[in-house]
């Protein structure tokens, strides 16, 4: 199947293990919008240069979710991690400065708090910054509120409300599905992630939604 | 004129999974079995 440049959702987040949740239940209402979910953990091409992978894949996407709630310093090195932040102004420079089809991009801007940002990337004051307060519901919400705006008006999706539950049961079946897979859930490659979620969205979308 | 909706198309991943699609839909066929038989046992106990 052709996919389109407007259907490609660049995520910039946390990949460590506390975000998992957080980051499975993008990648999860993404797919649910219709549109396909790319991080950089999506290659792991040594022969391509990281900032350069980033590169491709931002271009190739009209949409991005940026979640730059993970500012505190690393408990070992004592330092601050800035790859959000880079990558999200790499984002609204490529829309600023890009050709035609880049001025198209949209951005939607997560923080653990709405206002805090203030206090560490003044720069984006005037973005619209939306908080998730470390919720899952309350992320798939404002994902789904934010992507519904990109897609044609004939297009029915459930509610944040129903993305959620849905979400809640694949979490739970997740764990027996890679047990009949012969798969270790908790070491689940990106790629395999996406494709499971694809495929459950696929097996479990249907009449249900005019019911919901 | 009532404009005519229609489901999202669910993208298959861009990316190539090393899983068998074949396995895959069938351990979720399997699975949505189980879900639809625990939603139609709490129905009837809570009818």
């Amino acid at each position: 199947m052709r996919q389109t440049y407007a259907d490609q959702v660049f995520i910039n987040c946390p990949f460590d293990e506390q975000y998992r949740p957080l980051f499975q239940a993008l990648v999860f209402v993404v797919h649910a919008c219709g549109m396909t979910a790319r991080t950089a953990l999506e290659a792991d091409n040594g022969a391509e240069v990281r900032i350069e992978k980033i590169v491709r894949i931002i271009r190739e996407c009209c949409h991005s979710i940026h979640d730059i709630s993970r500012v505190e310093l690393d408990a070992d090195s004592g330092l601050p991690r800035m790859n959000m932040a880079f990558e999200l102004g790499l984002f609204l420079g490529a829309q600023r400065f890009g050709e035609r089809r880049q001025k198209k991009k949209t951005c939607i801007i997560f923080d653990q708090e709405r206002y805090r940002y203030q206090k560490y990337l003044s720069d984006i004051a005037g973005q619209d910054i939306r908080a998730h307060n470390g919720s899952v519901v309350e992320l798939i919400r404002a994902v789904r509120n934010a992507l519904a705006t990109t897609l044609p008006s004939d297009v029915l999706l459930h509610s944040g409300a129903t993305m959620a539950e849905r979400y809640a049961r694949f979490q739970r079946e997740l764990p027996v599905l890679c047990s009949m897979l012969g798969m270790d859930p908790s070491d689940l490659g990106y790629r395999d992630l996406a494709s499971l979620v694809s495929q459950w969205l696929e097996v479990n979308s249907g009449p249900r939604l005019q019911a919901a | 004129m009532a404009v005519k909706k229609r489901l999202p198309k669910i993208q298959p991943s861009v990316l190539k999974s090393n899983l068998d699609p074949v396995k895959v839909r069938e351990a979720l066929l399997a699975l949505r079995a189980a879900h639809e038989e625990r939603e139609r046992q709490a129905r009837a106990r809570n009818r």
